[in-house]
């Protein structure tokens, strides 16, 4: 610090004189302050017109030459509104970007760099060339680019001692899935001094890798201090085939429910009322979702089958999965039949059940129990070809807005050329899968234009209609420019 | 007439980043009808929500469109020059439609009326007046020095822990004693105090060079008249730009845009624009102001060059000019601007400071320069080849990082003599322009 700003810092009035020096020493007549303030100006001059700056050698490696050509002006804007307004479109940029071998311009790097969604990581890797991976190098929080996240952490003992709750969680989740040994070590050493939401958090994170070895472990959380800890370890044993809770689950579903095939029915029995102790300590919950349409003793016939797999109703003679569920449509408590058996298929990837349960729930035209549409669900897990079937089924029935949410995109060329016929036919019940069918229509199936009315000199509510196709023509068209920008021969 | 537009100079005229996102939708030849263009404009209508009519006239690229945004240009119109810069041929010369016309016509009898000669000066009057305002600022300077006097024998120290009414008061006092430019210096200072480690440091150098104005100002008479012009316009007597045109230098040049910073509040937009004339190599700061959601009276496009006469301000170190004519359409620049080492940079703002020792920041542009992050103690920096390091201004600098690659670049900023503000950087080829961020240091 230099002699003038400690004077300056500690007041004239508190420290002692002090001769005026350099140019200002040639005025006459000065106060003391007045001098410190000239003085100061002029030394102020002085340092930023000669200005010695020190000096850095660069340690920077320079990045590696480019193996992808770099996205173009058009391209790189596009991209940076999708980024930073988080646009359904970012997705399948990214995919034909990739796919073209085009990298993101530079600038965006920082941008990409900070995205945290996992998804989106993976897509973002193959389009951050060789500029992208020596940015990462820099700092540490990008170093996910770099492929270093996909083991456990090098320094995971430094942040799992000191992270937040919100870390921690994320750090035992990422040990679950890459070690669940060590995780579990990890848990039974500390579980002693960790809160109860804490411990909640955990616990829920045995699901990732849950094998029979965590089975002992699942068991002491029986008697946690937390009820939810309790229910949360009960409800994962369900699914540890052998496991003591799993052998009593399986025993009550089966006391209740049974498939006989003679006569080709389900044949349930409510669960008996007030609810058992052992069922709750075993993770059933008492009281069904808010708004859910089953009555109590149901929600408990619900939980009784979405714990087994569906596998369990199957006769070891005849009928097939579709029979099953077919049956179960149109039968005394169906909708808590269906409801099990769907969130059972969905926890235990039961895949040849999907479509069947599907068919079943658009048949029944019922409302799901815990969500207000499992179609949804099971829309995603859907193959193409199945999800061709279907909604091919219901474009002419105007029914598919539901699926049509839901599907992967892009959809099958006979959907997509449906819709796009119906929505060129103005058909008013489709206004609503415009916004989604802009998105999902293959890019190589798109018009140049739609035939537009000119929405002042139409009637609601096809004036509604007719702007919702305004705004398809404008999403269509940005993917349109965006597909010409990354196709693979240019 | 073929069409010339060039992309970035159409760019150059959105009012903000989303209505270029949703100006280059609108850049498809699908979503327009009645596409044209003639001599004197472009236009057509656009089929969104309604149907809108769109117009530009290629004059001054000033855009009508009967849709409800009140930014100018909107989306629709920026969207008909993108698509008449990326595909000319798709706008084809046709007769200008009725409604084009009748836009064109009331253009040109606003444009005649507004030429019209204003009233002449009272030259007495006026005399009298600045000699009114001459004394007014001299018991406002006397003022002032006794509260300079008075913070300094209390120490800055004190001042931490004084509210925003210490400086307040002194900057009110300033603006009734008619010195505004002073009045905004100590308004300034209000911001120093805690704003960062080193605030004591920047505070007295504030204070300092307040005294030193204050102390200037008394024997303006005895200044070299340039030195005078500046002291008087810091002081906040200004200069309307009749009178800047009357006793300014001009200079004709191909003068290239090489940064500019764009402000925005809730009001106004403003824009400084840094441009190097190439025959003259000199520098020249151009503002503009304009409301919220229209566009700058000339759009100076960061890149491209125009043929002009600037008027300068008086001043010892002349850097504010004002545009007094200029030429033909600007065109983009090529290539990158010549870039100087950093020794060559602090040397031409060393030059400037013993000029007019209250020059502020300046346009700087710099070659072969490799930015460098922050590392311990030291700050975000560029590098040049003979390893000078200029610390940049705030922390956050990764696009110009990542622009870099660890590779050299061409930069242009502002420098202040204490940090540089990079504005544009040109790398691979490529200008990319640098978002404004990092808080003074």
């Amino acid at each position: 610090m230099s002699e003038l700003l400690r004077e300056a810092i500690l007041g004239t009035a508190h420290t002692g004189a002090r001769a005026a020096d350099g140019l200002v020493s040639k005025l006459e007549g000065l106060e003391r302050e007045r001098a410190l303030l000239l003085s100061a100006a002029t030394e102020a001059l002085l340092r930023r017109a000669a200005r010695v700056l020190p000096l850095r050698r660069s340690q920077l490696p320079s990045a590696e030459p480019e193996t992808l050509r770099v996205s173009s002006p058009r391209l790189t804007a596009a991209v940076r509104t999708l980024l930073e307004q988080d646009e359904d479109l970012l997705e399948e940029t990214l995919v034909r970007m990739a796919r073209a071998g085009v990298r993101l311009a530079p600038e965006l790097l920082p941008l990409a760099l900070d995205q945290t969604a996992p998804a989106l990581r993976v897509l973002l890797r193959p389009v951050l060339g060789q500029r992208g991976a020596w940015l990462a190098a820099q700092r540490q929080q990008w170093a996910w680019a770099l492929g270093a996240e996909q083991g456990v952490p090098h320094d995971f003992e430094s942040r799992w001692s000191d992270g937040n709750a919100a870390e921690r969680k994320q750090l035992f989740a990422l040990l679950r899935q890459h070690d669940p040994a060590r995780a579990r070590a990890l848990a039974e050493e500390t579980w002693k001094h960790e809160r109860a939401e804490q411990r909640s958090a955990f616990a829920e994170a045995f699901s990732i890798g849950l094998s029979p070895d965590d089975q002992a472990f699942l068991n002491g959380l029986l008697a946690d201090r937390s009820a939810l800890v309790q229910r949360t370890a009960a409800r994962l044993l369900w699914r540890v085939p052998g496991s003591e809770v799993a052998e009593r689950m399986l025993a009550r579903a089966r006391a209740h429910v049974r498939f006989a095939p003679e006569q080709g029915i389900w044949q349930v029995s409510l669960p008996p009322e007030p609810l058992d102790a052992s069922w709750l300590r075993d993770g059933i919950t008492e009281k069904p979702p808010e708004a859910s349409p089953l009555g109590q003793r149901q929600w408990w016939l619900q939980q009784l089958i979405a714990a087994v797999p569906c596998a369990t109703w199957l006769p070891s003679t005849a009928p097939e999965r579709e029979q099953l569920v077919a049956a179960a449509v149109g039968q005394e408590f169906a909708g808590a039949l269906l409801d099990g058996l769907t969130r059972a298929a969905l926890q235990y990837d039961e895949r040849s059940w999907f479509a069947p349960l599907w068919d079943a729930w658009a048949r029944s035209e019922l409302p799901g129990a815990t969500v207000p549409e499992p179609r949804n669900l099971l829309s995603r897990k859907l193959s193409a070809q199945e999800v061709a079937v279907r909604a091919a089924r219901l474009v002419s029935e105007d029914k598919l807005r539901v699926l049509l949410q839901h599907l992967p995109r892009p959809w099958p060329e006979e959907l997509a050329l449906r819709v796009l016929a119906a929505i060129s036919d103005l058909r008013l019940s489709f206004r609503e899968i415009i916004p989604v069918a802009a998105l999902a229509i293959p890019v190589a199936l798109l018009p140049e234009a739609l035939p537009l009315p000119e929405p002042n000199q139409v009637e609601y509510p096809l004036r509604a209609f007719v702007r919702a196709l305004a705004d398809f023509q404008e999403v269509t068209a940005l993917r349109r420019s965006i597909a010409a920008e990354t196709t693979a021969d240019d | 007439m073929a069409l010339t537009l060039n992309k970035a100079q159409v760019l150059g005229l959105a009012s903000d980043a989303p209505t270029i996102a949703a100006s280059q939708r609108l850049a498809q030849p699908s979503v327009w009808r009645g596409l044209g263009h003639s001599t004197l404009a472009l236009w057509g209508e656009c089929q969104g929500s309604r149907r809108y009519r769109t117009q530009v006239a290629l004059a001054d690229l000033a855009a009508r469109c009967s849709c409800p945004s009140r930014k100018s240009p909107c989306k629709h119109a920026l969207g008909l020059l993108l698509l008449a810069a990326e595909s000319p041929a798709r706008v084809p010369q046709l007769a200008e439609p009725e409604w084009v016309q009748e836009w064109l016509e009331r253009r040109s009898k606003q444009a005649a009326r507004a030429d019209q000669p204003q009233k002449p000066i009272d030259v007495v009057a006026q005399a009298k007046r600045s000699q009114r305002r001459h004394d007014n600022i001299v018991s406002g300077l006397d003022q002032l020095d006794v509260w300079l006097n008075d913070v300094v024998r209390q120490g800055l120290a004190r001042v931490q822990r004084e509210s925003f009414e210490l400086w307040d008061t002194q900057a009110r006092r300033l603006v009734d004693a008619q010195a505004p430019g002073l009045a905004g210096r100590v308004h300034a200072m209000a911001g120093r105090v805690g704003g960062s480690d080193n605030w004591p440091a920047r505070l007295l150098d504030d204070l300092g060079e307040l005294a030193l104005l204050s102390h200037a100002y008394r024997r303006i008479e005895q200044l070299d008249p340039l030195l005078a012009a500046d002291v008087r316009r810091l002081v906040g007597i200004t200069l309307d730009q009749r009178e800047v045109l009357a006793r300014g230098d001009t200079l004709e040049d191909e003068w290239h845009v090489l940064c500019d910073v764009i402000d925005e509040n809730e009001r106004v937009r403003s824009q400084r624009a840094w441009l190097r004339g190439a025959r003259s190599r000199r520098c020249a700061l151009v503002l503009q102001f304009t409301p919220l959601g229209t566009r700058f009276e000339t759009p100076l496009v960061v890149g491209t060059k125009l043929d002009a006469k600037l008027a300068f301000w008086p001043s010892a170190a002349p850097q504010r000019a004002l545009i007094v004519e200029r030429g033909a359409a600007p065109s983009l620049l090529t290539a990158a601007p010549e870039g100087a080492t950093i020794d060559v940079a602090l040397a031409g703002y060393a030059d400037m400071l013993g000029r007019s020792p209250w020059a502020g920041a300046s346009l700087v542009v710099l070659g072969d320069v490799v930015p460098l992050p922050a590392a311990g103690a030291e700050p975000y920096a560029v590098v040049d080849a003979t390893g000078l390091a200029m610390p940049l201004r705030g922390a956050d600098h990764d696009v110009l990082l990542a622009l870099s690659g660890g590779h050299p670049l061409t930069l242009a900023g502002e420098w202040d003599g204490y940090a540089l503000s990079p504005r544009t950087v040109w790398a691979e080829g490529r200008l990319v322009p640098l978002a404004a961020g990092g808080a003074d240091e």
